[in-house]
């Protein structure tokens, strides 16, 4: 089970880290209160691609 | 086999002591009541998980081909079920947690690597999933989890090269994929939208019909690809079914979900609830009325919408026409169950429709000519629930299924074996209609034909002779 190498995986459990740039992140906003309740990096195409070939690898 | 059940059997583990936990997160994330996620989402899935495991190896069996033709017995043919490979998953907001899910246990199962991208608006519920993933240890790179843009996902797959892409949302998108597969011509499963019917036959139990139609229209606040979004009533029975659906309805609870003193949660997305107004002002300004209306929370941030019921509906009405994906339900009264099935199939969507009626076989006739990939009598919605059902629709509703053992053979493709039990026999050199063609074994073909097909037992037997002539070269070197 992996996440596919990124810029941005460091944060990638750090559900409230607002540092990370904000085209470079999903904000989580709970709909009920509006609430921001986690925010998560964003991956790269280039992510996927190296995903597919580990994946095709595994 | 064993292994890889062993593997995804501690997804169910980790789902059952984290069964609350998960739960609370998809109730956060996307708006639904905390009942509501653990009914629609963990339940299904847990229970779906024994379901596939049990069954992966029936689905996967080699399956042996009964010869087509007596002349050709000595072939032997069998089906094997083949893996894509790596598979693609684009995954919903609605039921962020079940949907892919599902598609992830199949994936897997069935031998494939899965990279999974959940719907941006629901991440902490894609994570969640990806720590269920997480937990059972697979081994690397077999499951990948990928947050990126909805707008970006589709081509980032394609153009990457996954082996077939599994999508879950909205009829343009799934049309921009198919499009956007044709250039590597990469498989889709296409799970779209739903506008789906409900018919509420004279004979139907109007209670039950009524609490079914405000389960299965307002139940996620609407946002169900398979929830009714429109009901067409005999008119004999149209007033009290409308009576009891009033009462039903404008008695709902509608407020934060986290606790169980809630019937409707919030919508997920301010653009969805904008999509569910502009179809409610659309219809009103076309002559429709606002039968009935629950209430909202006051003076709150949240994305809540009442949970309305029109009338005065025609096809004109975006409302009726186009798929809502919300907590709106337009009810109609037919002249006769000929103009409910009429209207059911005037849509260009074809995903679920129910028929109501307490003669349960003639509520199955009324459902087979409704053009939806799955018919419920006297319920709605649900089969999606059922992992040994199918799942998909008819029309621009998708193309493929999911769940079931039809939604797991799409995880496979099929490849034929024909292996010839003769072919190791010292005698039999050749097959009669290999080169070099001579006229005999022209005439042996023609035979075969007139053997099986001719008039009369004596052309027959005239063409089993010309076959049998031309069957001899098989024994022969030259």
């Amino acid at each position: 089970m992996t996440s596919p190498a990124s810029s941005t995986e460091k944060h990638l459990e750090v559900c409230t880290d607002t540092s990370v740039p904000k085209k470079e992140r999903t904000v989580c906003t709970n709909p009920a209160t509006g609430e921001v309740i986690a925010i998560y990096p964003v991956h790269t195409v280039k992510d996927v691609k190296i995903a597919v070939q580990n994946a095709r690898k595994a | 086999m064993k292994k890889k059940t062993e593997y995804v059997m501690k997804f169910a583990e980790y789902i059952q002591k984290n069964s609350a936990k998960v739960a609370q997160i998809i109730s956060q994330d996307n708006g639904k009541t905390l009942f509501d996620a653990m009914m629609a989402e963990v339940g299904p899935a847990t229970l779906a998980t024994s379901y596939y495991c049990k069954n992966a190896k029936k689905f996967l069996r080699d399956r042996k081909l009964g010869f087509g033709n007596i002349m050709l017995i000595n072939k032997r043919s069998r089906i094997v079920r083949v893996p894509y490979g790596v598979v693609g998953i684009i995954s919903p907001w609605n039921y962020p947690f079940s949907i892919p899910y599902s598609e992830v246990v199949m994936g897997l199962l069935a031998g494939n690597t899965v990279i999974l991208k959940a719907a941006s608006e629901t991440q902490m519920v894609g994570h969640i999933l990806k720590e269920c993933v997480e937990y059972a240890g697979l081994p690397e790179h077999v499951f990948t989890y990928i947050n990126m843009p909805g707008s970006k996902a589709g081509d980032a797959f394609i153009d990457a090269g996954v082996d077939k892409l599994f999508f879950t949302g909205s009829v343009p998108v799934g049309k921009y994929l198919m499009k956007k597969a044709s250039e590597r011509l990469t498989p889709l499963v296409l799970e779209l939208g739903g506008n789906d019917a409900m018919i509420v036959c004279d004979d139907a139990d109007l209670y039950r019909a009524a609490c079914g139609a405000v389960w299965a229209g307002m139940q996620n606040s609407g946002q169900s690809c398979g929830g009714v979004e429109r009901i067409y009533v005999h008119k004999k029975v149209y007033h009290e079914f409308l009576a009891i659906l009033k009462e039903r309805v404008e008695n709902l609870r509608i407020g934060d979900g986290k606790c169980c003193a809630s019937d409707i949660g919030s919508m997920t997305t301010r653009k969805q609830m904008n999509t569910v107004q502009e179809h409610i002002d659309d219809a009103l300004a076309k002559g429709t009325q606002i039968f009935a209306q629950s209430k909202v929370p006051e003076n709150t941030k949240g994305n809540f919408m009442p949970c309305t019921v029109l009338v005065d509906v025609d096809h004109n009405m975006l409302v009726m026409k186009d798929e809502t994906f919300g907590p709106v339900v337009g009810v109609m009264p037919v002249e006769n169950i000929e103009e409910a099935i009429i209207l059911a199939n005037d849509s260009n969507l074809g995903l679920t429709c129910s028929v109501w009626s307490k003669n349960r076989k003639k509520a199955a006739q009324i459902g087979r000519r409704v053009m939806a990939g799955a018919i419920s009598i006297n319920d709605h919605l649900m089969t999606h629930g059922l992992a040994e059902t199918p799942w998909g629709g008819f029309k621009e509703s998708g193309i493929g299924r999911t769940h079931g053992d039809i939604g797991f053979a799409e995880m496979t493709q099929p490849q034929v074996i024909v292996d010839d039990i003769l072919s190791t026999m010292p005698f039999v050199r050749r097959n009669f209609w290999w080169q070099p063609f001579e006229k005999m074994q022209y005439d042996g073909m023609k035979g075969l034909i007139d053997m099986f097909h001719g008039k009369g037992f004596w052309e027959r037997f005239v063409g089993f002779n010309k076959l049998s002539h031309a069957w001899y070269r098989s024994f022969l070197r030259k």
